[in-house]
């Protein structure tokens, strides 16, 4: 199998296929345009063998012998995975494609395709994955940063978000508007905030 | 005792000469020798001697006896009756048993009554009477005389209940005797008529006979006359009874042998098997419908499985071809690119051919599916088989509102097929030409399929037998025909023009001709439409008749 050096944070096509020379065929293709790419003859080899952590996107048949492209799918939802899938379907297998989109794939292709509307669907794919991990360490960032908030600045801090006025605040807590006034300005700047407008978007994504 | 038997006839030789001496010592042997009992008596029933075979058969002894009243030995109510038997005649003279000889009854000492035969004879000498009586137990006589009666008997409820026509015949083959059921079949005028002009009589010619029972077996005709006493097994013939119904009669004949072994007369029997043959109709029919059903469900079932194999053979030949196309495209892609070498290009151009080689196969594979597991190979008349197939499509062509013609080879032509198959052959033809001709949608079309099977010469370098006969069957019908471009394709497996088509028929069709060494093509019609014909080469028939041979 031509497996292309793995750069960990360069985006990489996982191909999950049981027939090698589909698989041989689809590395060649994606070779041929420079892209990174990873061949697994089962299901359960690419659950042995792939990291969460790398961006890209799954190409998976979804008619093969043991675990089918339907169970992988399933096992990955159960991990959180949010790799995109895009399932390659045999000619009468829409009602299972269509299955498998409203379990989340993003796209399914039939068989034989056309190269460039796999790797059109691939880059789409690809880019949804690296905004959806970008989202994602965003989050992360914002959970963090609200972590190093006192109680009283997290009290105070969500009552902004809710749209509180500081003296509506200092009499809601019985605190004076002054030290209302402080918690207020010590807590955006722990969190990194420019702005009201700023903080608010920063909780409404993490929610 | 013996002292008794022998001072009575003493009395008598007081009187006799010395070979009158001699003589009474050799009657006396006589007695005490015969067989039968002698017991002499006087005439009031006094016994005066009882001889030694008298001893046995009563089980009485002589001293027992002797001065004892006759009465002793016979059973009530004879005893009784006895004295006045006697008295009756010393008085008339008049000889009720004397010199006449009777079955009566006697009665042993252990009071068992048997059947004896009795002849009495009388002596008077002087003026003394005696009686001689001469005894023979017939016991055992009687006994078979009973057991033949019961036989008799037995064997006429016998006959009388047996179902089979008997007759029994002297040796000029006249009728001698006849059960109920051949009385009641011929009449009971048969009795002394020669049993040809009964059997001739009845027999129903051939030629009068309905077509479907003149298929019965041995339908010879018997001449009796010539030879008297000839057996016939398993003769059936349809014979007339008495009520005007038509019967078929399974004849077998057994000679009856006299001691000397030759024969005196024969029995001829006669099964009425009409109910079997009519069973043996119905269960024909019965049969013949099953195999309608069972050849529908065969078409039905090869439908379904098609279907299914269609879609199983679709996701394998879509491998192959999945992989050629991403390869070629790759391959077009890395072509464009400055630094591609060579090699690459060479080495998935021959990726690309396995692939192709490997779709090949999978075709190939199917096909030889197609051609079935096992074949059952009959030899058939083709004309009959297709038939048959006109029966299948009845209905099919009534609903369609087509005229379905057919001009069969004037002779059965026997081929050596798989029936079944050669028929899905023909019944896809016809469905493809009904299917042609509801598409057409030009005006004035006729609607109408011709079924054509014609013997032919073939004239063929490359074949081994140069001229070997075949028979072309054909089916031709009157819609749009076939696409000049697509001509080629028409018998390539998934080639279909129709929504619903899935593009097996022909292809199936031409693996069965095919492996029953026969060609299939197409030809377009100069009526216009389109024209199937296929080949079967001619079946060696040896054991029949109607053939000939090559
Ligand atoms: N009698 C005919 N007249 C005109 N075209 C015909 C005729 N028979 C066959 N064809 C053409 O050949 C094609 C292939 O026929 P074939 O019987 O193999 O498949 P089909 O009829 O399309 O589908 P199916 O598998 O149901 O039989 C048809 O689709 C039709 O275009
Ligand atoms: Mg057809």
């Amino acid at each position: 199998m031509v497996a292309l050096k793995m750069n960990e944070s360069e985006p990489t096509i996982f191909i999950v296929d049981d027939d090698e020379a589909v698989r041989d065929s689809l590395m060649l293709l994606f070779q041929s345009v420079g892209m990174n790419a990873r061949a697994f003859e089962s299901g359960e080899a690419f659950l042995d063998q792939f990291s969460m952590d790398t961006p890209g996107c799954l190409v998976l048949d979804i008619r093969m012998p043991g675990m089918s492209g339907l169970e992988l799918q399933n096992k990955l939802n159960a991990m959180h995975c949010i790799l995109p899938i895009i399932f390659i379907t045999g000619h009468g297998d829409i009602p299972m494609a269509v299955k498998a989109v409203q379990s989340g794939a993003i796209d399914f292709i039939q068989k034989p395709f056309r190269d460039q509307d796999l790797l059109d669907r691939i880059n789409d794919a690809i880019r949804l994955d690296i905004t959806h991990r970008q989202e994602l360490t965003q989050t992360q960032q914002i959970k963090d940063k609200l972590a190093t908030l006192t109680k009283r600045e997290y009290e105070i801090i969500m009552l902004v978000v809710d749209g509180c006025a500081n003296k509506v605040i200092a009499s809601d807590l019985n605190l004076s508007q002054r030290t209302v006034e402080l918690h207020r300005s010590h807590a955006m700047q722990k969190m990194g905030a420019k702005s009201l407008a700023h903080i608010i978007r920063m909780i409404v994504n993490i929610n | 005792m013996t002292g008794d038997s022998v001072s009575k006839p003493s009395h008598h030789s007081n009187k006799m000469s010395k070979t009158k001496n001699s003589s009474k010592a050799q009657l006396d042997a006589l007695i005490d020798a015969a067989v039968d009992a002698i017991i002499i008596a006087d005439d009031k029933g006094c016994i005066e001697l009882f001889s030694r075979s008298a001893e046995k058969i009563f089980g009485y002894t002589q001293g027992e006896l002797i001065g004892k009243n006759l009465s002793s030995i016979m059973p009530p109510p004879y005893r009784e009756a006895h004295n006045s038997y006697m008295n009756n005649y010393s008085e008339t003279r008049q000889p009720k048993i004397i010199g006449i000889g009777r079955l009566v009854t006697a009665q042993r000492k252990d009071g068992s009554v048997f059947p004896i035969e009795l002849s009495v004879g009388e002596t008077i000498e002087s003026d003394k009477v005696q009686y001689i009586g001469i005894i023979r137990d017939v016991s055992e006589r009687v006994a078979i005389e009973r057991e033949k009666e019961r036989l008799l008997k037995k064997n006429q409820a016998i006959l009388a209940s047996i179902s089979d026509l008997i007759l029994e015949l002297d040796s000029n083959n006249n009728i001698t005797w006849a059960n109920q059921k051949a009385l009641v079949f011929f009449g009971s005028s048969l009795l002394n008529s020669p049993f040809s002009t009964i059997f001739n009589n009845t027999l129903i010619p051939d030629t009068s006979l309905a077509e479907k029972k003149k298929t019965h077996k041995n339908a010879t005709s018997i001449n009796f006359n010539d030879t008297p006493l000839t057996t016939f097994e398993n003769i059936d013939q349809w014979h007339l009874n008495q009520s005007g119904q038509e019967c078929l009669l399974d004849w077998h004949c057994q000679k009856i042998k006299s001691e000397q072994g030759n024969p005196s007369g024969m029995i001829a029997v006669a099964r009425d098997k009409t109910a079997d043959y009519k069973a043996h109709l119905n269960l024909q029919k019965a049969e013949s419908e099953a195999r309608e059903h069972r050849d529908k469900l065969a078409h039905v079932t090869r439908l379904s499985t098609l279907g299914e194999m269609a879609a199983g053979i679709a996701h394998e030949v879509n491998q192959p071809l999945t992989a050629i196309s991403t390869y070629a495209q790759a391959c077009h892609r890395l072509l464009r690119l400055s630094n591609t070498k060579t090699e690459v290009v060479i080495e998935t151009l021959q990726k690309i051919s396995h692939q192709a080689q490997r779709a090949g196969d999978i075709i190939h594979r199917m096909r030889k599916f197609v051609k079935y597991k096992s074949s059952m190979l009959e030899k058939v008349d083709v004309n009959e088989l297709i038939s048959e197939v006109l029966r299948l499509t009845d209905s099919d062509i009534d609903r369609n509102n087509i005229e379905l013609k057919h001009t069969f080879f004037e002779n059965a032509v026997f081929v050596s097929v798989d029936p079944v198959q050669i028929q899905q052959v023909v019944l896809n033809l016809i469905r493809n030409g009904i299917e042609s001709i509801n598409a057409n949608t030009e005006p004035h079309n006729t609607r109408t399929i011709n079924l054509q099977t014609s013997n032919i010469q073939t004239i063929d370098l490359q074949r081994k037998h140069l001229g070997a006969r075949e028979i072309e069957v054909s089916v031709s019908d009157s819609g749009g025909g076939v696409n000049k471009e697509t001509i080629g394709e028409l018998f390539n497996p998934f080639f279909t023009t129709k929504s619903t088509g899935l593009g097996m028929g022909l292809s199936i069709c031409q693996s069965i001709i095919t492996a029953h060494h026969g060609e299939i093509k197409y030809s377009p019609n100069p009526k216009g439409g389109a024209i199937f014909s296929f080949t079967l080469p001619i079946a060696l028939e040896l054991d029949n008749g109607g053939v000939e041979n090559e």
